[in-house]
């Protein structure tokens, strides 16, 4: 076979080099972390599988679980009723509404569970303002109650996102139809609404499970000891890392048995409508009396989730900055945080291109199996994939040890998939027409990319990059497992002070991250209403 | 003389064991227009990817101008084939100006040579009064134009238009499909037309291939295709077209519409006559039916008529010949009739 043959007989439906290069590197990189815990693990001598085998793993695991589940069920309790009041009904100040229900998503955890702490704790601020009552204790809020109360006001708008998302996309011919079939409207809302939202409660239960198995901060500040907490501890004290990568295995088949659940509880049914004709935009119903306690709960959330933990943000900053905490060490911090975001906000964005290229236009077995093995990085909590690579870095990469760039290489490994939805998804909204028309006129299957593909898709990619810059700022333990001697970010700063019970001191760090982290909140804000129109 | 601009030879195309094009073979002259007609799925629009370079065929060669650009051993990209496509969903560039997406093909021309080449552009298919609008603020007859425009502006030896007019609306259609007939005229672009709408080809086209299930049914022109169809699919694709059972004796045909001189070079015994609902006339003639239904279409009436025999046909009128449903008619064969037939299954 000669060289022409060989160049010319190459299929127009196979990707090229350059994207399938990168997309197979990607992938291995993927495996990574999960890889080297499995090689760690088996070096695990007798006494440690003793250790871990004990009771107390067990009661851990128990822990984890039921507060996984506590976690998600209120937080689909608190998103339903919320999702169809702010999307379908007249609601007033709906719009407001809708903004501010999503503004948790701002507070990191660990932020939020030390303004719950200092305010609710034993000898708070509440039992402060009571005392002249007699109170001088309030019952614990330390454990799963706290733990689930803070994780849940945080954590609930996922699902209320992705529900309202999918109330968007419903037929309200659907509802029309059962209407004139004579079911009323709570009937019709039980029998043929709640079925179609199903895979998008669904599907935001397990972004609040796996959000509540990788948290670290809330359940440490809320001595409520789950998986992440123990892991922590030992990474602290012990030195039987076979010991550490045994128990975060155990944590990665949790997470990952969680998205297969999901996966195969969705796979089965179709919930789209069939046939022929458009959605109209649904008429909004009228609350009439209900309109009042409607109000009542939106309020009552809103306090709960934004305006009681801002206010007892803002008194700490007070009574921080009268007390003369030190600002400079806050520049320095905001610096470090903003920088590592950024930079692991763009190489992931970037890195996200290629396959997301494979995915859409040369889509196949090779294709979807890179897709499903790079969704292990959103699996799997941030606490894991930072022991993991601490280990391999110490042993095998000497040289980026210890440095920011084996932090931004965890904070790609774990935003991946983010970035990767992002990218696929715009890149789906491109027609293959547009390239092939600048393909016809004379442009290279690169250049075509480069002067049509890249331009239009550039908004979402930019629109994945600050998801990951937003998460990024939020991240905690893989920031202070993997951040060098001395590195501190805005995030280590609030864990420090908060860990310790220095509330006003953690205070101005936390409001500079909700600050910084709260921009690329607002791009994506106006855009979900700019899907609404 | 003109030469073929467009030339394939056995191209063939399959994806996942079944064939998309079969061993299809044409070639277009220097400045004509062909138009693929068919059912949809019948291999059209492959065909005219694999023209332009989208698809790579299983085997088979291409040759555009005289240079072979799609063979065993050769394959061309379609940048390097100088081939010019239009969509059926216009693919206009969502970014740009309409300008902008006319002037995107222009890029290896001078600065000056392309301001005029894009002026002349605008002006011929008239959208110049929009160059600053993007896509999603004009027509769609107006996108329909900028494509066009788009893809003549680097002028290519070869246009390939893929259901160009589907988007339109039928009064649009019309008006739209003359303009770009006449201009392809006028630029002797040589093009290939792909569509499914049998009136659309007819009209369009100096040349007219019937495609169904990947493979060319007759090839020639529009009036030969129409008038003498070599294949019972072609027949019928073409026109209302009826079937009506006769034999053959000697050089006529007996029907139950009478007696007719038989096609040319037929075999004696049963014959199925191919007949338009131009072809026939009610009122006068020595057959017999039943008016089972009368679609009226302004200027004339299409009569849906039960034979005696079972066969139906469908017969055209002036719109003042109004039938009711039940009547009992006469129908007879027109005076203008070239009988052509299929010996019957």
């Amino acid at each position: 076979m000669n060289l022409i043959s060989l160049i010319s007989s190459r299929r127009v439906g196979k990707p090229p080099i350059i994207i399938l290069a990168p997309a197979i590197g990607i992938g291995l990189v993927m495996l990574l972390p999960l890889s080297y815990l499995i090689i760690r693990g088996m070096d695990a001598s007798e006494t440690t599988w003793e250790l871990l085998l004990k009771p107390r793993t067990l009661v851990t695991l128990g822990r984890t679980a039921l507060l996984m589940f506590t976690v998600t069920l209120t937080s689909v309790l608190i998103s339903v009723p919320l999702a169809w009041l702010t999307t379908r009904t007249n609601l007033p100040l709906h719009r407001m509404w809708s903004v501010i229900t999503v503004l948790p998503l701002v507070i990191p955890s660990f932020v939020g569970g030390y303004l719950f702490v200092s305010a609710l704790g034993p000898r708070g601020l509440l039992q402060q303002a009571l005392s002249p009552l007699g109170v001088d204790r309030l019952p614990e809020i330390y454990g799963l109650a706290g733990a689930t109360l803070t994780l849940s006001l945080l954590s609930y708008p996922y699902v209320l996102l992705t529900i309202r998302g999918a109330v968007r996309n419903l037929d309200p011919a659907l509802e029309e139809a059962s209407r004139a079939l004579g079911y009323g409207a709570f009937q019709t809302f039980v029998r043929v609404s709640l079925p179609q939202l199903r895979p998008a409660i669904t599907a935001g239960s397990l972004l609040v499970a796996l959000y509540t198995l990788s948290d670290f901060g809330a359940v440490s500040l809320m001595r409520y000891k789950t998986f992440t907490w123990v892991i922590f501890q030992q990474y602290e004290s012990s030195l039987d890392r076979s010991l550490i990568a045994l128990v975060s295995l155990m944590v990665a088949i949790i997470a990952i048995s969680t998205v297969l659940i999901d996966i195969y509880t969705r796979g089965k049914l179709r919930y789209h409508s069939v046939g022929p004709g458009t959605a109209r935009t649904p008429t909004k119903r009228n609350l009439g009396g209900w309109k009042w306690p409607a109000l009542t709960l939106m309020t009552g959330i809103a306090m709960a989730s934004i305006i009681v933990p801002a206010s007892i943000l803002w008194y700490w900053l007070v009574r921080g900055i009268s007390a003369g905490e030190p600002l400079s060490i806050i520049s320095h911090d905001t610096w470090n945080s903003i920088s590592v975001s950024m930079l692991a906000a763009i190489t992931t964005s970037i890195l996200s291109i290629p396959l997301a290229i494979m995915i859409v236009r040369y889509p196949g077995r090779l294709a979807s199996l890179i897709e499903r093995v790079s969704y292990i990085g959103f699996a799997l909590p941030g606490i894991v994939v930072a022991v993991s690579l601490v280990f391999f870095a110490a042993n095998y990469a000497q040289p980026i040890y210890q440095t920011m760039w084996l932090l931004i290489f965890a904070y790609v490994i774990l935003f991946f998939p983010t970035a990767l939805g992002a990218t696929r998804a715009s890149l789906l909204q491109i027609s293959p027409r547009l390239e092939e028309a600048a393909r016809s006129l004379g442009y290279t299957s690169l250049k075509a990319v480069r002067s049509v593909t890249i331009p239009l898709a550039g908004p979402g990619v930019v629109m994945g990059g600050s998801i990951v810059f937003l998460i990024t700022m939020k991240e905690l333990p893989a920031t202070m497992i993997l951040g060098s001697l001395g590195f501190s970010t805005l995030a280590t700063s609030v864990w420090s002070a908060a860990s310790e019970a220095f509330f006003a001191q953690a205070a101005l760090p936390a409001l500079v991250l909700i600050a910084v982290s709260s921009v690329p909140m607002a791009v994506l804000v106006a855009r979900e209403k700019g899907d609404f129109s | 003389m003109s030469k073929a601009a467009v030339k394939c030879g056995e191209l063939t195309k399959s994806y996942g064991g079944k064939l998309a094009v079969d061993a299809v073979s044409f070639s277009v002259l220097q400045g004509e227009i062909l138009s693929i007609v068919g059912p949809s799925s019948g291999g059209k629009t492959t065909t005219i990817r694999m023209l332009a370079g989208f698809e790579q065929p299983d085997s088979g060669e291409i040759s555009l101008q005289d240079t072979l650009v799609s063979s065993s051993s050769i394959f061309i990209p379609p940048e390097r084939r100088n081939v010019g496509i239009v969509f059926q969903e216009y693919a206009l560039f969502p970014n740009k100006t309409v300008e902008e997406n006319v002037a995107f093909g222009l890029h290896r021309l001078q600065r000056n040579e392309r301001h005029s080449r894009l002026s002349d552009v605008m002006e011929m298919v008239q959208i110049s009064d929009v160059s600053n609008s993007y896509p999603h603020e004009i027509s769609g007859g107006q996108q329909q134009r900028v494509a066009l425009a788009r893809s003549l502006a680097p002028q290519p030896d070869v246009l390939l238009l893929d259901e160009p007019f589907s988007n339109l609306d039928t009064g649009l259609r019309v008006e739209i499909r003359n303009e770009v007939r006449s201009i392809l005229r006028e630029t002797k672009t040589t093009t290939v037309f792909v569509t499914h709408d049998q009136e659309e080809a007819m009209f369009m086209g100096d040349i007219l291939a019937v495609m169904s299930e990947g493979r060319i049914e007759q090839i020639g022109g529009p009036a030969e295709l129409y008038h003498t169809p070599s294949t019972r699919f072609v027949a019928s694709f073409l026109g209302n077209t009826d079937f009506l059972s006769g034999i053959v004796v000697d050089t006529t045909v007996r029907t139950e519409l009478g007696k007719i001189p038989a096609p040319k070079e037929s075999q004696p015994g049963p014959i199925d006559l191919v007949l338009r609902p131009q072809d026939l006339v009610v009122g006068e003639g020595p057959g017999e039916g039943t008016v089972e239904a009368s679609e009226f279409r302004g200027p004339t009436y299409l009569h849906h008529i039960r034979l005696v025999s079972g066969d139906k046909v469908r017969v055209e009128t002036p719109a003042y010949l109004r039938c009711e449903i039940g009547d009992k008619v006469k129908v007879g064969i027109g005076p203008h009739y070239q009988a052509v037939g299929f010996p019957s299954q």
